[in-house]
């Protein structure tokens, strides 16, 4: 079963990484990376670059597209990467999204066999 | 480049999708994965369940699994691309081939 793990960053309520964390936190990162890989789990992942440079093809109810900057959103949080995984059950997934650096929280969505 | 086109669900003021529309919407999608291949730009694609469960981390960095998206916004990510393409001027220009009832979130991939 595969699922992605969503990386949501920019919680206030956090405490954010300083810059000596960020080397670690890095790490941890290569380290999940790693280790799915060794179990035959992973398939995909990267790190989006920051939301405030997203920029959105926006489809009005008209039909007609209009490109805006930003992500449109009016939340601080958002999705910084991902992790494409093969897990066994949901709960395993659930399980390598509690071993993420303690700066995010992870959104676990199942994608949708086809 | 790389860029993640993320095909957001449930704008309100998007054109409402209606079930008789689904297979020209899939027909749609494939049509774009077919281009993108036949240029060597496609990399990765899927499409997401909606159910969502979230860890959450604490301020004390203790975790709690909720049930619903953290993100509390109309719209929800409901599949993405990821596709490789020389400029964020292109990777624009395939995000608006996308059927028309989603907008769809342009975002770089950080190249580390």
């Amino acid at each position: 079963m595969k699922y992605m793990l969503l990386i949501v960053g920019g919680d206030p309520t956090l405490p954010q990484p300083t810059e000596a964390q960020m080397g670690s936190m890095m790490a941890q990162f290569e380290q999940i990376g790693a280790d799915l890989s060794t179990q035959g789990k992973m398939v995909h992942s990267a790190r989006l670059r920051p939301n405030a440079e997203a920029k959105t093809v926006k489809v009005g109810s008209d039909g007609k597209r209009v490109i805006v900057d930003g992500p449109f959103t009016e939340t601080k949080e958002a999705v910084g990467g991902y992790y494409l995984g093969d897990f066994v059950s949901e709960a395993d997934a659930i399980e390598w999204a509690r071993k993420f650096p303690p700066f995010f929280h992870i959104e676990v969505r199942q994608v949708w066999e086809m | 480049m790389k860029f993640m086109l993320l095909i957001m669900n449930g704008d309100p003021n998007n054109p409402p999708a209606r079930e008789t529309d689904y297979p020209a919407i899939f027909a749609q999608f494939q049509k774009l994965t077919g281009d993108l291949q036949a240029q060597g730009k496609f990399l990765h694609s899927a499409r997401l369940r909606p159910e969502t469960r979230t860890v959450r981390v604490g301020p004390d960095g203790s975790r709690t699994v909720t049930d619903g998206p953290f993100l509390e916004t109309k719209e929800i990510v409901g599949g993405y691309f990821l596709i490789e393409c020389p400029s964020e001027a292109e990777a624009l220009e395939w995000a608006k081939k996308f059927p028309p009832f989603f907008n769809v979130q342009a975002r770089q991939v950080w190249e580390m």
